[in-house]
């Protein structure tokens, strides 16, 4: 028996070779195999063989360029020539894949970039936050907050299963002064341990503070960016001393504070605590930020219910924890802090649009494949591959994703770094959204495969030959495209039920009276130098000489430590003689006219005297209702912080967090009583005011930081900014889908009416009017858009809890009007896209659907 | 083929064995003939891709060929003159490198 060379190493050798040589150089090999074969054996033939294939491998590369230059060239030619022939058809294709692909690219991108990239930290997985959880209001939810020193000092002198370290961090103004000028620099004061357990690492010198000499020596480790701004970058500063508010401070290190955490600042000082701040009254000061690390194996849920557990344990010996409760939360989840859900969602929305788009070019290609039915089966007669037909849908597939991936990469480079400014600017990591050229590159190679696959995937002869055999009507293709169809349907149902919800909402918050008025008063927020005014009397005259300027310039200002939708938060505790327990409250410190400036009318009793400086508050009305029930307050007592005040007036609540939380209780107390470094200045009038202010806090305290006045309105329309963003989102978003949904519909109507020109036309032959025909179509189109109606309108009622609690709108109830529009516009849409394809089915000629059918 | 291009390794070494036929030949037998001087077993279709580019640059030329004894026909390829002068070239080349090179055969010391 003749000895044959190894089959699969022939096929390979075949393959290596090309079309033109094959057959000589298979025929060369046998010949070689057979002398080889005689001369030293058929295994040694064999081998030798192998051998000769393996030797060829590297030919692979050469014979792939050959393919591209030559067929695939020319399946490359005839993609472009159904460009330029079809526009409508490549347009539609390329237009569709755009629009999921910018979708997936922006919104996807936003979401990495700002939540789901890891922080730069070493294993930053293991990262937390931790916050106390104050007592459950009535609904049972409780309101988050920081962690004070004693209780801070508690947790660092605690054994943990699932913590390794926790750390604290505390905003500070440092004053710097240079060459007799005084700066006030953005400063943070961070625990002994807090660069090791990030896992900083210096750029220059030391990360860490000298325990040892803390006392003596104040130390400071300066951010990058404040080091090249003021130093020039350069190396020898370490060692050397900085002048900070009036104490020389050994500069240790210089690092680089990136990634969004912490907020970047120019220089770090160590976090120390005076005995008086770790007492038992200051259990109530939950100012600090902490972070803490997990141990290698252990989990977010077991560290969250250990802290929490640990919190609970303190409520028997320590009132200001009784009831309270704890959580751990993942730090690179809570930088994004009431965005998440907006995140969340747009994340969705990306992955979830691109699906749309993929099934929709998906059916476009299925269609025109339908119009190709006689050409292909002409190629296929002439002796075309099935393989080579194949070859070519997904090589028209990838030209028009190349196409689309190109436009949806020129949107998201234009819309990426511009929506760093339509972004929350308290969004940690906001300022990081951006699209680099590698990962460009990727989206548009992942943009080439998935429009050949695409193509591929419309690409089907057989089921295509098949249908139109049977007919459309009950074929499975069809049934799957309505299915899609009202899937879509659904899902802009959805989008366009949320868009009223929370644009109803919006519009119900905006009319919210919010107990204040913040038209014509501008704010400014001012730290006193602490150089110049280090003591109680110096801070009080500072202040009252800054009122005085204003009202000898005729403008009515007034002080405030706490002013309401601000973001500050100061809940402190109050009781009433003889009451139980210590209740909460908003504590602010005010200045006579504060009630005046802001609109908060006196309900009962009086303001505070200038010079007033007695233990003396004025309480809201809701603290009023709350623990003076049926009583007059005036001239009552209540407890704040362990001092016994008098009641000399009862003023009107304000929204303090905002027109979709209750008032809170707040109290007051004279500017004159209690005097604090730092305080907001309010003052009323126009525009001119601005000015007048900064000229004011420039005089009284020359070196406090810039003066930035601001509208008092800002503080309003950065409290509605989430809220916009989640309309502007929602509103693309519903945009977005409605095309989707739109182009889906026409795409699956177009389709079936293709498949059906052949009974369309013996029905008009038979007598059927155009009317009819043109209503039957409709009819299909409407019905597939009932049925997403149905289920979009369906899975609003199912989720109405959920959507309630994301938008914060309880049971997320749709009103009448807003049912009607949303049911109007989906109708809209509907038929604005089965119009096409029913009049040209209306318009079925029978001779020569007929013929060509 | 511009008088400052030169061939590279493995395309000397088949036009070499072409030249060492003196009928040309095929690939098998350039396969054979490389084999047989240098005892370096090349790819054969490795050979053949060489073959056609130098065809394409005008150094060898083809013509099939059926045996007279009958079987399957064979590309036959000959040396052209543009070919020689390549080889030449070349040669000139190395020879010239060679001429100064210093290169010590005694191993490092």
């Amino acid at each position: 028996m003749k000895a044959r060379p190894p089959a699969w190493s022939r096929a390979l050798l075949g393959r290596l070779s090309s079309p033109s040589e094959r057959d000589y150089v298979l025929a060369d090999l046998d010949e070689a195999f057979a002398r080889i074969a005689e001369e030293s054996g058929v295994a040694a033939a064999r081998r030798w063989y192998r051998g000769q294939a393996l030797r060829s491998l590297p030919l692979l590369s050469a014979r792939l360029v050959d393919l591209a230059r030559g067929s695939v060239a020319s399946d490359l030619r005839g993609a472009i020539r159904v460009a330029r022939r079809r526009p409508l058809y490549a347009a539609g294709v390329a237009g569709t894949l755009g629009l999921g692909l910018s979708s997936a690219i922006v919104l996807g991108g936003i979401a990495w970039r700002v939540w789901l990239r890891p922080l730069p930290f070493p294993d930053s997985e293991q990262l937390v936050r931790i916050y106390e959880l104050g007592r459950p209001d009535e609904v049972g939810a409780r309101d988050r907050g920081r962690i004070s020193p004693p209780l801070l000092r508690d947790l660092r002198e605690t054994e943990w299963t699932h913590f390794t370290g926790f750390a604290a961090l505390s905003r500070s103004s440092p004053e710097w002064e240079l060459d007799g000028e005084l700066q006030q620099l953005q400063g943070l004061e961070v625990s002994p341990g807090f660069f090791d357990l990030m896992g900083m690492v210096p750029l220059l010198g030391r990360a860490s503070w000298d325990s040892r000499n803390n006392a003596e020596v104040p130390e400071v480790v300066l951010s990058e960016a404040f080091w090249r701004r003021s130093f020039g970058g350069d190396p020898a500063v370490i060692e050397r001393s900085i002048d900070l508010g009036g104490r020389p401070h050994a500069i240790r290190g210089v690092v680089r504070l990136e990634g969004g955490y912490p907020t970047p600042v120019d220089l770090l000082t160590p976090l120390v605590f005076e005995d008086r701040r770790l007492g038992e009254g200051m259990r109530g000061a939950r100012y600090l930020e902490v972070v803490g690390r997990l141990g290698p194996q252990s989990t977010l849920e077991a560290a969250s219910a250990e802290f929490a557990a640990f919190i609970e344990a303190l409520g028997p010996d320590h009132p200001m924890h009784r009831g309270w409760t704890g959580e751990a939360v993942s730090l690179r989840d809570d930088l994004t802090g009431p965005f998440r859900d907006v995140l969340r969602l747009l994340l969705a929305a990306g992955v979830a649009f691109l699906a749309l788009a993929l099934v929709n070019v998906v059916g476009l290609a299925s269609i025109r494949t339908l119009e190709r039915r006689h050409e292909i089966g002409v190629r296929l007669a002439l002796g075309a591959s099935a393989g080579r037909v194949a070859r070519g849908a997904w090589v028209e597939g990838a030209f028009l994703g190349a196409v689309g991936g190109a436009g949806a990469l020129v949107v998201a480079l234009v819309l990426l770094p511009a929506s760093i400014d339509w972004l929350p600017p308290d969004l940690a990591r906001s300022s990081e959204v951006g699209l680099s050229w590698g990962g460009a590159l990727l989206w548009w190679i992942g943009s080439v495969g998935i429009g050949g696959v695409v193509g591929l995937l419309g690409h089907r002869p057989a089921p295509a030959h098949a249908e139109l055999r049977t007919g459309m009507r009950s074929s499975r293709g069809g049934a799957r495209g309505a299915f899609l169809v009202s899937g879509q349907l659904a899902l802009t149902t959805l989008l366009v039920a949320v868009g009223t919800l929370v644009f109803e909402r919006s519009r119900e918050l905006a009319s919210h009276d919010v107990g204040f008025r913040a038209d014509h008063v501008y704010t400014s927020f001012v730290s006193l130098p602490r150089t110049t005014h280090d003591d109680w009397e110096a801070r009080r005259d500072g202040w009252g000489a800054m009122l005085d300027h204003l009202e000898g310039a005729g403008i009515v200002a007034a002080l405030t430590t706490n002013p309401p939708m601000s973001g500050a938060n100061a809940n402190y505790g109050f009781r009433r003689p003889g009451a139980e327990s210590e209740s909460f409250g908003q504590y602010s410190i005010v200045s006579p006219d504060y009630f005046r400036v802001m609109g908060i009318p006196i309900l009962h009793g009086r303001t505070f005297e200038p010079g007033e400086a007695g233990p003396v508050t004025l309480i809201s009305e809701t603290l009023a209702e709350g623990h003076f029930p049926g009583e007059d307050p005036v001239g009552q007592t209540v407890s704040i912080l362990q001092e016994e005040h008098t009641v000399i007036g009862v003023v009107g609540p304000t929204s303090h967090f905002g027109p979709d939380a209750p008032p809170p209780p707040s109290m007051y107390v004279s500017f004159e009583a209690t005097t604090w470094a730092f305080a907001h200045l309010v003052a009323q009038g126009e525009a001119s005011v601005a000015e007048r202010l900064v000229d004011a806090i420039t005089r009284i305290a020359p070196g406090a930081s810039p003066p930035i006045v601001n509208p008092y309105e800002t503080y309003l329309s950065d409290w509605f900014r989430p809220l916009r963003i989640q309309l502007g989102i929602v509103g693309v978003l519903g945009i977005v889908g409605g095309v989707l949904a739109g182009l889906g519909l026409y795409t699956t109507v177009a389709f079936q009416v293709r498949g059906r020109l052949p009974e369309l036309g013996i029905r008009v032959a038979l007598g059927a009017t155009r009317g009819r025909i043109l209503s039957s179509v409709v009819r299909g189109g409407l019905i597939a858009a009932g049925v997403g109606l149905a289920v979009g309108l369906g899975g609003w009622w199912a989720s109405r809890g959920a959507l309630g609690e994301v938008l914060g709108t309880p049971g997320a109830a749709l009103s009448p009007s807003a049912l009607t529009a949303t049911v109007a516009l989906i109708l809209v849409l509907s038929l604005t896209a089965v119009a096409l394809p029913a009049l040209r089915a209306s318009r079925a000629d029978p001779v020569t659907t007929l013929r060509s059918g | 083929m511009g008088s400052r291009e030169y061939l590279g390794e493995f395309e000397q070494v088949v036009l070499l064995a072409l030249a060492r036929l003196d009928e040309g030949g095929h690939g098998a037998a350039i396969h054979a003939e490389i084999l047989a001087a240098s005892g370096r077993d090349v790819s054969i279709p490795a050979v053949y891709v060489t073959l056609k580019r130098m065809e394409g640059k005008g150094l060898v030329a083809s013509r099939v060929e059926t045996p007279a004894e009958g079987g399957r026909a064979r590309k036959v390829y000959t040396l052209l003159p543009d070919g020689h002068a390549a080889l030449l070239r070349s040669r000139e080349l190395f020879d010239r490198l060679w001429a100064g090179a210093r290169i010590r055969t005694g191993g490092a010391s």
